[in-house]
């Protein structure tokens, strides 16, 4: 009888054992895992991929990039958000939960069941046509569409992303009307476009290679100002129509992380951003480092949660 | 510079000594993931990409390219040998391969699908060179109404040619797409069927559902029958296929590289959908379709020569416009865009050297696997010769470590283990899984095709019937449905699957 106590025992410590997280002070001692919310291939895919190889030196382990793409970017933070806080799983994010929350459209809280580690980047959104469209100037676009309202489509990273949500505003303001036809990101818009499936693509500037290869036409950006790369091509603001967006991209974690692992992680993204083949593939598509230590990372996205409730109130888009 | 200046230069950087060894080390960790079950190309890739870092960019792709097509040439191995799909697109391969070896053949299904593989691989590379450019034109033709109609053609020939009912293998069709909608909703990205288990919201794996229905319900059904361990005491004769056999599998194989290199260049396509359908194909066209499930060397040759051409396929949308059309080709498109290279319509003009040298890399690679995987075999021949109480417990143990090392997750091992008991119950009530495998890969994909054809046309179903591509896929698919109920046609079909109970 005694030896079976003792046994029941022994294995009650040994689960005990494993359930127990290992101590913050040896963090990291297996591989990470990075989940990215978007399409292998894309701006934001390669980016990440790039980051996180430039961050991985600084923490001794692998970094395990991951895409699980789907719901306009949700669905990959909405996995990082149910994992357990060890700082072995975390994400890519951008301001897309954030809409979505506001949309009504996500089950989880994107600032209260996460936890911000690093803001690092910032995109560039355009809207991009086939080379050989009739369409030559964002201005003609505008025209045709009024006259044949919903006659374009327009493939956009998924509902309640930023570059849904900038054609949702160009709509309102200009009095047209798109046909909206979501995808899971850029890399899947790309293929889209060239097969004429759809008629333009609003999204990150995963189009750029397109773009210089002759099989796109860049219209128009997002930005507030004209880009380095792209200086001929207007901003919509230029255009005549008040409209600008921008997102962020950061690494989170799921809620409640010990204070060290996320210090150690940020140490190691900031690190990271000094590669130069990361700053190479930035370049690519004209991205900007948009870096915020985790402080200050927190603050942001709660003026970030704030402005985006406006916006998706004034589209009329919020949860009812 | 003309084709025959640029291939011969490509032949120069591929016979480079440091690209010579990368190349062998890929084709060689290529067949190992590829023989091992539950260990993939995707899974080495990715162990393996960052160790290619400190390479040079062509060097680092061809070994990456190396460890996909090898992997294509062993898995075969492991579905004949042990009736386990070495890697997904294996899958087909177990149907008559495994039937091969059990009545002895086993040495010539292995050599029929190392030549098989050999000649669609060398074909599909030929191919890339020639047509790359017009073939991606056509593929880009495929939009959601497009694939979305294809991939109900691909199901309905599937379920048609699978089971002696078509209803039973409907049945299991539907179980897959139930299956697949587990978890996030790709477009709105809402939790389905997750039942409140945060691991459930990522759906479940591919790979724990195919060993569990094809590895551990396996093992639970040889358990129960002792008498069937003899098959395995049999002698595995020479590896070379006699001229009969050469005379069978030639139409095979070059139907299955045909299909399979078209259906690799599409978009999502690949090698596993490529091997189901030409197999489906071969059991269609065959005098005597009664053989296939029983040791048809056609329906080894078929699906093995599918996926590698598949696998030479899916580089024309990366090499030409940039486009992964898979998690492998996006793996090397990780890798391109980090060694400073941008992949896409400037790529051949920008890096002739990389272009050519990789595909030339192919050529050399695929004569290094024919002679790696010859002797390979003898090595896992000796696979054969272990008692059942030694291997049975082995497969468990690499089934345990293939489904827990994909994302270090318990709930992987625990699904697997499920549906290793579902696929015991399955086979005991005669349904078969590969309808239902087919339909849960399917089904994510088809959703949001379908979805997004239905946002296009404004919730018009019209939009699958006046596209004259998803139209003929369409009525195909409802001519199939139709015919098994017409009375004429109503003989006795014949099951790809059922033979392996008797």
């Amino acid at each position: 009888m005694a030896t079976k106590i003792f046994s029941w025992m022994g294995a009650a410590i040994l689960l005990l054992a494993l359930v127990i997280p290992a101590a913050a002070q040896d963090y990291p001692n297996k591989p990470i895992n990075l989940i990215i919310q978007y399409p292998p291939g894309g701006s934001t895919d390669l980016t990440a991929r790039a980051l996180a190889n430039g961050a991985k030196k600084y923490l001794g382990q692998p970094i395990v990039c991951e895409n699980k793409a789907g719901g306009g970017g949700t669905v990959g933070v909405t996995l990082v958000a149910a994992k357990p806080a060890d700082g072995y799983t975390i994400g890519i994010v951008t301001s897309s939960p954030t809409m979505a929350y506001h949309m009504g459209k996500l089950n989880f809280h994107p600032l209260n069941d996460l936890t911000p580690i690093i803001r690092w980047g910032n995109y560039l959104f355009g809207i991009v046509v086939r080379a050989d469209s009739q369409f030559k100037t964002m201005k003609e676009i505008m025209e045709y569409i009024k006259q044949n309202p919903e006659k374009l489509s327009y493939g956009s990273p998924g509902v309640g992303t930023p570059p849904h949500l900038a054609m949702e505003e160009l709509s309102m303001v200009a009095n047209v009307k798109f046909t909206h036809i979501p995808a899971k990101g850029i890399a899947d818009n790309n293929t889209a476009l060239l097969g004429g499936h759809i008629d333009l693509v609003s999204d990150s500037s995963g189009w750029a290679p397109l773009v210089d290869a002759g099989k796109f036409r860049l219209m128009a950006i997002w930005s507030e100002k004209r880009c380095e790369r792209y200086p001929q091509v207007p901003t919509i603001r230029e255009i005549g129509y008040d409209v600008v967006s921008r997102s962020h991209l950061g690494v989170i974690g799921p809620k409640g992380m010990p204070k060290e692992v996320v210090a150690k992680l940020h140490d190691a993204f900031r690190k990271g951003m000094e590669d130069p083949e990361y700053k190479a593939v930035m370049k690519k598509f004209d991205m900007n480092d948009y870096y915020l230590n985790t402080e200050d990372y927190a603050k942001y996205q709660q003026s970030d949660f704030e402005n985006i409730e406006k916006l998706v109130k004034k589209l009329g888009l919020d949860k009812k | 510079m003309d084709l025959f200046n640029f291939l011969l230069m490509g032949f120069a950087v591929a016979f480079d000594p440091l690209n010579l060894f990368y190349c062998f080390i890929g084709v060689l960790i290529g067949t190992l993931v590829g023989v091992l079950p539950g260990m993939g190309p995707v899974a080495a890739m990715s162990l393996l990409l960052p160790a290619t870092f400190h390479t040079t960019p062509v060097a680092s792709i061809i070994m990456l390219a190396g460890i996909y097509y090898g992997a294509m040439y062993g898995g075969s191995t492991t579905s004949i040998l042990v009736n386990i799909p070495g890697e997904a697109a294996s899958v087909m391969t177990c149907l008559d391969g495994y039937q091969m070896a059990r009545q002895g053949r086993a040495g010539r299904a292995l050599g029929i699908s190392a030549f098989g593989s050999f000649i669609a691989g060398s074909m599909g590379i030929i191919g890339l060179v020639l047509i790359a450019p017009p073939l991606v034109e056509f593929a880009l033709k495929f939009g959601p109404p497009e694939y979305f109609s294809l991939m109900v053609l691909g199901l309905t020939i599937l379920t048609f040619l699978t089971s002696a009912s078509m209803i039973r293998a409907l049945m299991m069709a539907a179980f897959g797409l139930i299956v697949g909608t587990m978890g996030l909703d790709n477009i709105s990205g809402l939790a389905r069927f997750t039942f409140h288990i945060p691991e459930l919201l990522d759906g479940v794996g591919l790979v724990p559902v195919v060993m569990g229905l094809f590895g551990i319900s396996e093992v639970l059904l040889n358990i129960e029958m002792k008498t069937k361990r003899e098959v395995f005491t049999t002698k595995v004769k020479g590896l070379l296929p006699t001229l009969q056999d050469w005379a069978k599998s030639i139409g095979s194989i070059i139907r299955g590289t045909v299909l399979g290199f078209f259906l690799g260049i599409l978009p999502g396509g690949g090698a596993v959908i490529a091997s189901f359908v030409s197999y489906a194909i071969e059991k269609r066209v065959s005098k005597h379709p009664e053989e296939f499930g029983k040791g048809a060397i056609q329906g080894v040759a078929a699906p093995e020569a599918a996926n590698n051409s598949a696998a030479q396929g899916a580089f024309i949308p990366l090499l030409t416009l940039g486009i992964p059309s898979n998690v492998v080709m996006a793996m090397l498109l990780g890798a391109l865009i980090i060694h400073g290279v941008t992949p896409g319509p400037l790529l051949l003009s920008q890096h002739p050297q990389l272009f050519w040298g990789v595909i030339a890399s192919m050529y050399v690679g695929n004569i290094m696997l024919l002679f790696l995987n010859l002797p390979l075999i003898g090595l896992w021949v000796q696979l054969l010769k272990v008692p059942y109480s030694i291997l049975f417990p082995l497969i468990i143990l690499f089934c345990l470590l293939g489904s827990y090392s994909i994302n270090n997750s318990t709930m992987d091992v625990a699904i697997m283990l499920a549906f290793g008991v579902i696929g015991y119950l399955m086979k005991k009530i005669s349904l078969e899984p590969a309808p239902m495998v087919l339909a849960f890969v399917l089904g994510p994909m088809m959703e949001t095709a379908l979805r997004q054809s239905l946002i296009k046309s404004k919730g018009s179903f019209s939009i699958f019937f006046t596209r004259p591509i998803s139209a003929v896929c369409l009525i195909i698919a409802i001519a199939l449905m139709v015919i098994p109920l017409l009375p004429w046609f109503r003989r006795p079909r014949v099951t790809l699957e059922q033979e392996e109970f008797k």
